[in-house]
């Protein structure tokens, strides 16, 4: 009998520290969670875009997006350029369509920037051998966090922002394993009598089962 | 319910309870927001989810169809119009946003707490029929705690938590009636349980040659297959319907693995177990419930042996396997390796929402890790690994069917 409960708090401890474990395996971390996708936005032929944001980090090392192909029709090159604030542009990056799955989100990884943090940069993204049959769409909102700066679409600025994360390269595993498990604390909690009645519940039933099994 | 007042038991069932308390809220398989967005629209009228999805599917953020049979739609829409007082005002925006950063939002914890509340109490309710299996207070202990104790069980409903398990519910509750002689009943749960998903359907030939009156296997087959027919009837028109659950998944994967004899013929090499399996069954002269319990195992286990399986599938055949360890404890290691190569052949598949990805609701870092696909092929073809462990698990099944079927073996 007591080998099976063994077990099963092994079992209970593997699965709380399985999200740890995985974490010194991270590399990237993301600035905010990805805004809703509400619409989309085609890239093709002369279209640029360009999405300002406040870099709220150091060690800026990547983008995410979700990106529409439809039919998987593209096979052209998207391209990525980081402009910093003098209007020079410090990083490039390139994805080919072949390898963007229709509504799939994508990382665009390039060599971080160490002192990236606080730092106005505008995203410049152009896909100028597609056309507007086969065109890339690029999912965006008007639901945007406050570091995002104007969205211009060939120079006229639009309404919201894209739907894009900026990830940081991980430098200290251990803070970033803590940074996660408070976070995910913090996310139940934020959700008061849910967060409280849950581990209201959860500490009686250890109390108890413990004070039975003492009792035995 | 004295027997929740044995110590001991109350004793496994908390600890159980807390198990899966700890791991519901945190990890989170997109399956279970797309179908029960899908269900949804049950409390916006929606009668037909298969031909409004296919109508709808241009608008929607899902594109998925719905593959699942019409109680699947009809049980979760309604238990989403039930619960939606707790799930709150954005529950609905929630359920409609696909973004990637959704599953951070405050409340989603909550959201998979209640949304998975339902295989927690079939789960729960499970263990309690499986005890009454047995007569002796030793062996309903004993398979109680392999049931609320086994980590196979807790990590497939409860991280991929897909519906199976109340599917699992209806098939344990069918065995429980046939051991009672109540046939007809156990004819009943099989169609309402197939009226979820197909698989009960494979059962209704062992229940059949199970029953000894020929009114009651007639009534059992009219029962049975009626239920399900009653079921899917107003469906039938629909080519949607059709082609989402009766065309895909485990129905047409049964037949590809075939032997071509010449003349464009073949044999079908799971079929071909089954009917010895079932020659066997008719052929045995002592019927028990344990007989019946090895039937249903060893159906799933050539089913499972001969198709590309869902990770979440293999909680049909937990139940069985718990009943059989009862009286042969000693087989465990058997059932152990097969849990774990079972286990290990879905996780190597393409896709991140079999592993790291489960963790997006702690973080969504996680989906930037590579899949045990991708690492495994950095060394190595993964197709290549898949198909051994495969084969090794069909190995297993097979000579665990043989052992299961020795005259002395539930002595």
């Amino acid at each position: 009998m007591k080998t099976s409960y063994f077990y099963s708090i092994i079992f209970v401890i593997i699965m709380i520290l399985i999200p740890a474990f995985l974490c010194l395996f991270i590399k990237l971390i993301p600035q905010f969670e990805q805004p809703p996708l509400l619409y989309a936005i085609r890239v093709y032929g002369p279209i640029k875009l360009l999405q300002g944001f406040k870099s709220n980090a150091d060690n800026l090392a990547a983008f995410g997006f979700s990106i529409k192909n439809p039919l998987l029709q593209n096979k052209h090159d998207i391209n990525f350029n980081l402009i910093d604030q003098s209007g020079k542009i410090i990083r490039r990056a390139a994805l080919n369509g072949s390898v963007i799955d229709d509504g799939k989100f994508i990382k665009v990884e390039f060599i971080r920037i160490p002192d990236s943090a606080n730092k106005q940069y505008q995203l410049e993204i152009t896909s100028a051998e597609s056309d507007d049959k086969d065109s890339l769409e690029i999912y965006a909102s008007n639901k945007i966090p406050p570091s995002y700066n104007d969205l211009l679409v060939n120079g006229a600025k639009v309404e919201g922002g894209l739907s894009f994360v900026p990830y940081y390269e991980s430098r200290n595993p251990l803070q970033q394993i803590t940074n996660i498990y408070s976070a995910t604390l913090r996310r139940l909690w934020a959700d008061t009598i849910f967060g409280f009645l849950y581990t209201t519940i959860l500490i009686c039933l250890i109390a108890y089962y413990f004070l039975m099994n003492r009792a035995k | 319910m004295s027997f929740l007042k044995n110590k001991h038991i109350l004793s496994i069932l908390i600890a159980g309870v807390i198990i899966r308390l700890a791991i519901i809220p945190f990890y989170f398989h997109p399956d279970i927001k797309t179908y029960y967005f899908q269900s949804s629209f049950l409390k916006k009228g929606v009668l037909n989810i298969y031909d409004y999805l296919d109508k709808h599917n241009l608008e929607l953020p899902y594109k998925e169809n719905f593959v699942y049979f019409p109680l699947t739609y009809y049980f979760l829409g309604s238990y989403q119009f039930v619960v939606s007082p707790f799930l709150g005002e954005n529950f609905d925006k929630w359920l409609n946003d696909a973004s990637l950063g959704s599953i951070l939002q405050i409340g989603v914890y909550r959201y998979l707490l209640i949304l998975k509340l339902p295989y927690l109490i079939a789960d729960i309710s499970i263990a309690f029929l499986l005890t009454k299996l047995f007569n002796q207070i030793e062996d309903k202990q004993k398979i109680f705690k392999l049931w609320m104790l086994n980590p196979f069980s807790i990590a497939i409903i409860y991280i991929f938590s897909n519906i199976d398990v109340l599917i699992v519910l209806m098939t344990v509750l069918s065995l429980l009636f046939a051991k009672k002689s109540k046939f007809l009943l156990a004819a009943l749960m099989l169609g309402l349980g197939a009226g979820f998903k197909a698989y009960p359907i494979f059962f209704i030939p062992l229940i059949f040659f199970y029953t000894q009156k020929w009114k009651d296997r007639v009534l059992l087959l009219v029962i049975s297959l009626g239920t399900f027919l009653a079921i899917i009837a107003p469906f039938l028109k629909s080519k949607v319907f059709l082609q989402s659950t009766l065309a895909s998944g485990l129905t047409t994967r049964l037949f590809i693995p075939n032997l071509n004899i010449g003349f464009n013929e073949s044999i079908n090499i799971p079929l071909l177990i089954l009917a010895i399996y079932l020659i066997y069954f008719v052929k045995k002269s002592k019927k028990e419930f344990l007989t019946l319990n090895n039937g249903f195992l060893a159906i799933l286990l050539v089913i499972f042996s001969f198709i590309h399986f869902h990770i979440q599938w293999l909680i049909w055949l937990m139940p069985f396997i718990c009943v059989l360890l009862v009286k042969r404890k000693s087989d465990i290691g058997l059932f152990i390796l097969l849990g774990l190569v079972g286990v290990a052949i879905p996780f190597l598949y393409d896709d991140k929402y079999m592993n790291v990805a489960l963790l997006n609701a702690v973080s969504t870092s996680y989906s930037l890790l590579p899949s045990f696909y991708r690492i495994v092929n950095k060394f190595v073809d993964p197709s290549i690994v898949m198909s051994l462990l495969h084969t090794l698990f069909a190995g297993i099944s097979l000579f665990l069917i043989w052992i299961t079927s020795k005259e002395n073996y539930e002595d």
